[in-house]
C-alpha cells in the first residue's frame, strides 16, 4: 500500500487528538495523520487527554475503546459534553466491535477496526473533519440567521441546555405539535427553529407569527387570508400564514394571547387540516406542523376558561421547557464569548475578551430578561469598548451599581445544603478562574468528585 | 417580541435606584414601562366613598404629579411609558391590575431596596407566587470584601 496518493487532499487539515494505550498504534496514527497535514496530539492516558481537552478544543478525537482508568465510551461522553460539535472516531479491535457500534449510536462519527490501513484512516478522518466543517458552517449560518434574535440554535454546555438539545433532537423528527414554555428571552423561537431545522419539514416553509401583536380582525386576515372582495379594500385574494406554512412549520408565539374566536378557527384548521379564507366558501387543504410558545401558565388559563382545553391538548402533544439564564449560570461565560465574537464580527472591532472585573460583573448579574438581555448588554459593550478588552465601564452602569434579588426574599426560606454546596463550588471556580485542579485542591476533594459535582449542578 | 416591564410602588414611596434600573432594563430590552402606584386605604363600599372622596382626590393629584415626573423622564429617554394609580387593598388591587392587562415580562419593586419590614408578610410577597414573570428588588451592590 502506498501513501503517495492523498485520499484526504480535498479535506481540510484539522486539530486531531489520538488516545490509545497502545504505543505502536499511537505512533502509526501520528505518522499517517501528520502526512495528511493534520496537527496531531497523542495521549496514552485518557485522563490526561481529557484534561487537555478541557483546556483546548480539537476538531477530531480518535480514541481506543478499551483503556485503563477511563474507557473510550466515557471519554466520548465527556468530550461530547464539553464540545457537542467535536467529531469522535472510535478505534477498536474486532472483539469490541459491538461497543464501537454502540459508540456510534451515542454520537461517535464512525469507528476504525484494527488493523486499519492508512487509506481507511485518511478516508474516515477526512469525512469526519468535513462533517465538523459542515457543522461549524451550519452553526455560523444559524448565528447569521438568528442575528435578529439570539444567535445560533443552541448555545450552552450546562446540563439543562444539553437536555433541551436532546429533547429537540428526539421530538423534531416526529411531526407532532410542540408547546414550548419559557420566560421571555429564553430562546423559545430559536428552539422552535431548531425543531423545524431538524425535522423532515426542514426543506419546507418556516412561518413565525406573534399572537400578541395584532388585533383579532387583523390576525384573522393574517392567519387565514381572504378572498377577493371579502371586505372593502380586499382587491385580490390573499393566502394566509397557515397556507404559507403548507409543507413546513408554523410557529405561534405567545399563543396564550390568541383571542377566543381565533382559537376556535385555529382548532378547526388543525382538526380538519384545511383553512377557510375570510369570505371564502371552499376550504383549502393544509399540511402544517404547529410549534406554539408561551411564557404564561397555559394550563391555568385553561382552568380559568381563558384558553380552550381542546386546543391546548392539540397543541401540547409534547412540552419543551426552557430554563431561565439564572438557572444555568455556568453558561454565562460561554454566552458572553459567543456574543462577543458575534458583535465583533458585525462591527469589525478587534476585541479579544474581557477584563476580570468586567467578567465578574457579567457573571454576577441576574438577567431578568434572560439571554436576550445578555445579548443586548454584549452588543452595547462591544460598541463602547475602546481597547482590546471589554472593561467594567463598557457595561451598563447598573451592573456595577445594583444587585437584583428575585423573590422569595432571602431569609424567607433557608437554602438547602445542596444549594450552599453548589454556590460554594461556583464561588471557588470563579476564584480560580475555572481551574479545576486548583479548585479541587481548595475544596479538599479529588478531581473526579469535583467533575461529578459540577455535572450534577450544571456548572460546566 | 413585545416586552413589558411593571414597576410597582406603594404609598407614594419611590426608590430612585429601582427607577434607574427599570430605565436601563427597558432600554436594553426595548421594553415598555408601566408605573403602578398602589395606595393602601380601607374602602368598605366603593359606591359610597363619603369622607374618603376628598382624600382620594388629593391623592390622585399628588400621585399623578409624582408619576408624571418619572414618566416624563422615561419618555425623554425614548421609553414608552404608562402610569396607573390603584387605591384600596394593595394585594387585591395589584392582582386586579395584572388581570386587566397583557402579561408583563418583569415586575420590579419600586418603593425601596427591600420590602418593608412588616409584622406579617408583605402583601407583595403574598401574591408573588401567582405571578407569571419574575419579581425583582433592586438594591445597591455591596462593595466586594
Amino acid at each position: 500500500m502506498s501513501a503517495t496518493s492523498n485520499p484526504n487532499q480535498e479535506h481540510p487539515p484539522g486539530r486531531v487528538m489520538v488516545v490509545d494505550d497502545e504505543a505502536s498504534a499511537l505512533k502509526s496514527l501520528r505518522r499517517i495523520l501528520e502526512k495528511l497535514g493534520h496537527r496531531v496530539s497523542t495521549y496514552s492516558d485518557p485522563v490526561r487527554a481529557l484534561e487537555r481537552l478541557e483546556q483546548q478544543p480539537y476538531d477530531l478525537l480518535l480514541t481506543d475503546l478499551r483503556m485503563p482508568h477511563l474507557d473510550g465510551m466515557e471519554l466520548l461522553d465527556r468530550a461530547k459534553f464539553m464540545y457537542p460539535g467535536l467529531q469522535v472516531v472510535i478505534i477498536t479491535g474486532f472483539a469490541s466491535l459491538e461497543g464501537a457500534v454502540q459508540a456510534t449510536k451515542k454520537g461517535a462519527y464512525h469507528f476504525l477496526a484494527k488493523p486499519f490501513t492508512p487509506e481507511e484512516v485518511a478516508r474516515v478522518v477526512g469525512e469526519a473533519l468535513e462533517q465538523k466543517q459542515l457543522h461549524d458552517q451550519a452553526h455560523a449560518q444559524g448565528s447569521a440567521q438568528g442575528a435578529e434574535t439570539m444567535g445560533p440554535l443552541i448555545v450552552g454546555n450546562s446540563a439543562q441546555m444539553i437536555r433541551v438539545a436532546q429533547v429537540i433532537a428526539q421530538i423534531a423528527p416526529t411531526d407532532c405539535n410542540v408547546l414550548i414554555i419559557g420566560q421571555s428571552g429564553t430562546g423559545k423561537e430559536l428552539a422552535a427553529r431548531a425543531i423545524h431545522a431538524q425535522s423532515p419539514r426542514a426543506g419546507g416553509a418556516w412561518v413565525a407569527f406573534n399572537c400578541a401583536a395584532l388585533s383579532p380582525e387583523l390576525m384573522d386576515n393574517e392567519l387565514f387570508g381572504h378572498e377577493k372582495d371579502a371586505f372593502t379594500g380586499a382587491s385580490q385574494t390573499k393566502a394566509g400564514l397557515l397556507e404559507a406554512a403548507h409543507g413546513g412549520t408554523l410557529f405561534l408565539d405567545e399563543i396564550g394571547e390568541m383571542p377566543p374566536a381565533m382559537q376556535v378557527k385555529l382548532l378547526r384548521a388543525l382538526q380538519e387540516r384545511e383553512v377557510l379564507r375570510v369570505g371564502g366558501t371552499r376550504p383549502v387543504p393544509v399540511d402544517i406542523r404547529v410549534v406554539a410558545a408561551t411564557s404564561q401558565d397555559l394550563r391555568a388559563e385553561v382552568n380559568l376558561g381563558a384558553f380552550r382545553q381542546d386546543l391546548y391538548f392539540r397543541l401540547n402533544v409534547v412540552t419543551l421547557e426552557l430554563p431561565r439564564l439564572a438557572e444555568r449560570t455556568g453558561d454565562i461565560p460561554l454566552l458572553a464569548h459567543f456574543f462577543l465574537d458575534k458583535f465583533k464580527a458585525k462591527t469589525g472591532k478587534e476585541v479579544l475578551g474581557f477584563t476580570e472585573e468586567a467578567m465578574n460583573l457579567i457573571t454576577g448579574y441576574a438577567y431578568p430578561g434572560n439571554v436576550r438581555e445578555m445579548m443586548n448588554i454584549m452588543e452595547r459593550a462591544v460598541a463602547m469598548c475602546q481597547g482590546p478588552l471589554i472593561q467594567a465601564r463598557d457595561l451598563p452602569p447598573d451592573l456595577a451599581q445594583v444587585e437584583l434579588t428575585a423573590f422569595p426574599q432571602p431569609g424567607e426560606r433557608a437554602p438547602t445544603l445542596e444549594e450552599i454546596e453548589r454556590q460554594y463550588i461556583e464561588h471557588i471556580l470563579k476564584l480560580t478562574g475555572g481551574r479545576r485542579i486548583r479548585t479541587a485542591a481548595i475544596l479538599g476533594i479529588d478531581r473526579v468528585s469535583l467533575w461529578r459535582k459540577m455535572k450534577k449542578f450544571g456548572l460546566q | 417580541m413585545l416586552q413589558r416591564t411593571l414597576v410597582v410602588m406603594e404609598n407614594e414611596e419611590v426608590c430612585s435606584p429601582a427607577i434607574d434600573y427599570a430605565r436601563e432594563l427597558a432600554l436594553r430590552l426595548d421594553a415598555e414601562v408601566t408605573l403602578l402606584m398602589v395606595v393602601e386605604m380601607a374602602i368598605l363600599d366603593r359606591t359610597w366613598l363619603g369622607s374618603k372622596r376628598s382624600a382620594i382626590s388629593d391623592l390622585d393629584d399628588r400621585v399623578g404629579r409624582q408619576l408624571a415626573a418619572i414618566a416624563s423622564d422615561l419618555l425623554k429617554g425614548g421609553i414608552s411609558t404608562s402610569v396607573a394609580l390603584r387605591v384600596g387593598d394593595p394585594a387585591q388591587e395589584f392582582v386586579k391590575f395584572l388581570a386587566e392587562r397583557p402579561p408583563f415580562q418583569a415586575v420590579i419593586w419600586g418603593s425601596g431596596e427591600h420590602l418593608p419590614e412588616h409584622p406579617k408578610r408583605h402583601w407583595l410577597s403574598k401574591v408573588a407566587d401567582s405571578l407569571e414573570c419574575p419579581l425583582w428588588t433592586v438594591h445597591s451592590r455591596r462593595p466586594p470584601n
